[in-house]
């Protein structure tokens, strides 16, 4: 039964995808700017015969509903086409950033719920006490720092000034890796290569602390509000009058129930933490779909970025998947 | 079993005190079943979690004792006021549909308490693998709820408390409270939130457990009747004290205590001749800015000068009292 209902959403998805798309295409071609003439560049020594040429290579003198048309139907034959600048297909050019800024979005997640939730239940048990305090001024600065700019103060102070991390990059240079997955942290663990592990790791850091920031803020708050309400609840003086210690009345009776909210904030956020990559490996260099996606719209590379929004819109459709069936599991009053 | 020494707990804001309970005293026998009345807002309520050393925040207990067997409970250890609730002292609470937590299932809710009260014993070397203790705690759970008359229990243990009416609920809540054999059961308005024939059943299985059982049970509501079909021994609380305590049937049909007697006057009866209600004019007082004397002084039909001064409270017939400056 439950497999059939998510079968049924995994269906709906479809009709959101091809509205993704048709919004994707209809607005590339919106803006001012033409790639043709961006890839030219400004030497001015480029013939009308080889720009049409171009032109005709990329389709991009047929009328726009069969661009459109040529567009639709290579994605349902699961073709995304071919890169304007890189000359490559897109979905080539996708799966090679893809493990990238996955591994940098999970990084990122486990660190901003590792943070959160420890601080958000804690602020919530010992609410108005100096810890709950300087929490949630912190949490108020970590909502409140745009994330280019709390990126570039850690590389000013732990990469630059204290040396601690690398300022840009997964790797350091010249590091041999065996690349099996594409995510550094576990090839490195896989062949058991000690230093590439510590160096994937370090470059790591910096990024995932910048894009989980706002992450961890916004979930310590939400853990800490829901937990205030859940704790007044009778339940939570029935768990005491059974004389359960204290720590397990707040963690399996009152968590269980605060997590119900949380799990939606966290099912938002990871929509926010794409967006946010965009910006955050733009600061530091890091090789994911954000700085690819950045790259091509600067160069009017339709294709690129048709599929790489694509690609946003998906993970973003899944995301919300995952929380509606992992709702069922944590609140029983609700069935797919 | 359960004695009460001169109790007095108060909340403490940062305006006044809040005096929720003031020099209770008041004794429980082994099988007794004591009857808490009063209105709302009087500390009935606040007397059972101070039984039970769960007043909230900022409640501070300023006097007295409270021995469970002749032992002050009041200076044990945290841990060992753990060991007391759920298995010597169990509580039953006033709303069902709340009081049971929505997300775990309703029988694992009842073996939780036969788990932490280590009711089975394991022979395992990891006790939380321990299948064959869990199959024993199971069973239990399934026997416990069909004592307390939840039907079809295999498939009910496996439900969630959404899936439970309120009367099932309350049974649950019953089965849980009764999971570890306790000695003294606290009711704090258990059939408030039901309906009157499902009261009436809750009602017959508390007085089967204290039969069966010997379970000593305070039985806290604002229904007089109830309290007088029920109870063995009724106190009347006004403004966190008891003003009249004695045997049901003497504080029924001769009250001593105008409030007591305003009470009985205030509930409707069912007899041939009209009849009107006569309610206690006034409203219950500021429990942080209590009157000199009587608290019910300013409410009381029966009011003189004698009532200003403080109010002991004194011993009438055999074993019922009564808090009023008439007697003195």
């Amino acid at each position: 039964m439950r497999f059939v209902k998510i079968l049924e959403r995994v269906l709906i998805a479809i009709p959101i995808m091809l509205g993704v798309a048709i919004i994707v295409f209809m607005f590339m071609r919106l803006t001012p700017g033409d790639p043709v003439d961006l890839m030219m560049g400004d030497s001015g020594s480029v013939t009308q015969e080889e720009e049409e040429a171009l032109r005709e290579e990329f389709n991009l003198d047929k009328p726009l509903y069969v661009q459109m048309g040529y567009f639709l139907s290579g994605m349902a034959r699961g073709d995304l086409g071919n890169s304007f600048t890189r000359r490559q297909p897109v979905a080539d050019i996708i799966w090679q950033t893809l493990p990238a800024t996955i591994e940098l979005a999970l990084a990122a997640t486990v660190l901003a719920l590792l943070i959160a939730m420890p601080i958000g239940i804690i602020s919530a048990v010992r609410q108005y006490s100096v810890l709950d305090r300087v929490a949630m001024g912190g949490s108020f600065l970590g909502i409140s720092m745009p994330n280019f700019w709390l990126g570039i103060v850690l590389i000013l102070i732990f990469a630059v000034k204290l040396k601690m991390f690398p300022v840009a990059g997964r790797i350091d240079y010249g590091m041999e890796l065996h690349y099996t997955t594409g995510f550094y942290v576990i090839d490195s663990i896989l062949t058991g290569n000690w230093p590439a592990f510590v160096s994937s790791v370090k470059h790591l850091f910096l990024p995932a602390v910048t894009l989980g920031a706002a992450m961890a803020a916004i979930v310590a708050r939400v853990i800490r509000s829901s937990m205030l309400e859940v704790l007044r609840q009778d339940y939570v003086i029935l768990a005491r009058a059974k004389g359960l210690n204290e720590f397990r009345v707040v963690v399996k009776h009152a968590l269980r129930n605060a997590l119900i909210p949380t799990v939606t904030v966290v099912g938002i956020q990871i929509g926010v933490l794409l967006g946010g990559n965009m910006i955050v490996e733009t600061v530091f260099g890091w090789p994911g779909l954000g700085r690819l996606a950045v790259d091509a719209i600067f160069s009017r590379d339709y294709p690129l970025v048709q599929g790489v929004v694509m690609i946003y819109a998906l993970t973003y459709v899944i995301a919300n998947l995952v929380v509606d069936v992992l709702y069922t599991y944590i609140n029983p009053k609700i069935s797919l | 079993m359960l004695e009460i020494e001169n109790l007095s707990m108060y909340y403490d804001t940062a305006k006044k005190p809040v005096k929720a309970i003031q020099n209770v005293s008041l004794k429980l026998d082994q099988g007794e079943i004591l009857g808490l009345v009063g209105e709302s807002g009087c500390g009935k309520s606040a007397m059972l979690l101070t039984i039970m050393r769960l007043i909230p925040y900022p409640g501070k207990i300023k006097y007295g004792q409270i021995k469970l067997d002749g032992e002050n409970i009041l200076t044990k250890p945290g841990r060992e006021m753990r060991r007391l609730r759920g298995q010597k002292i169990s509580m039953i609470f006033q709303d069902p549909m709340t009081t049971l937590n929505p997300v775990f299932k309703v029988g694992e809710q009842v073996r939780e308490s036969l788990r932490i009260h280590e009711m089975v014993a394991s022979n395992s070397s990891i006790p939380f693998l321990d299948g064959a203790r869990k199959r024993k705690e199971m069973e239990m759970v399934l026997k416990l709820m069909q004592e307390v008359g939840i039907p079809s229990e295999e498939s009910r243990y496996h439900e969630f408390p959404h899936q439970y009416s309120g009367g099932m609920q309350q049974r649950a809540l019953i089965a849980l409270a009764l999971s570890c054999r306790p000695d003294l059961l606290l009711a704090d308005e258990p059939t408030t939130a039901l309906d009157v024939t499902i009261q009436a059943q809750i009602m017959a299985l508390l007085k089967q457990i204290n039969q069966e059982r010997g379970t000593g049970i305070i039985l806290v509501t604002h229904d007089l009747a109830l309290a007088a079909e029920f109870c063995h021994r009724i106190a009347v609380m006004y403004a966190g004290e008891i003003v009249e305590m004695g045997k049901t049937q003497d504080v029924i049909e001769n009250p001593q205590h105008p409030y007591t007697d305003g009470l009985l006057h205030s509930i409707p009866k069912i007899t041939t001749q009209k009849q009107k209600l006569l309610p206690i004019m006034g409203t219950v007082p500021d429990l942080a800015d209590l009157p000199e004397g009587c608290s019910f002084y300013p409410r009381c039909s029966q009011a003189h000068d004698k009532c200003l001064c403080a109010v002991d409270i004194v011993e009438l017939l055999e074993g019922h009292q009564v808090r009023c400056a008439i007697y003195q």
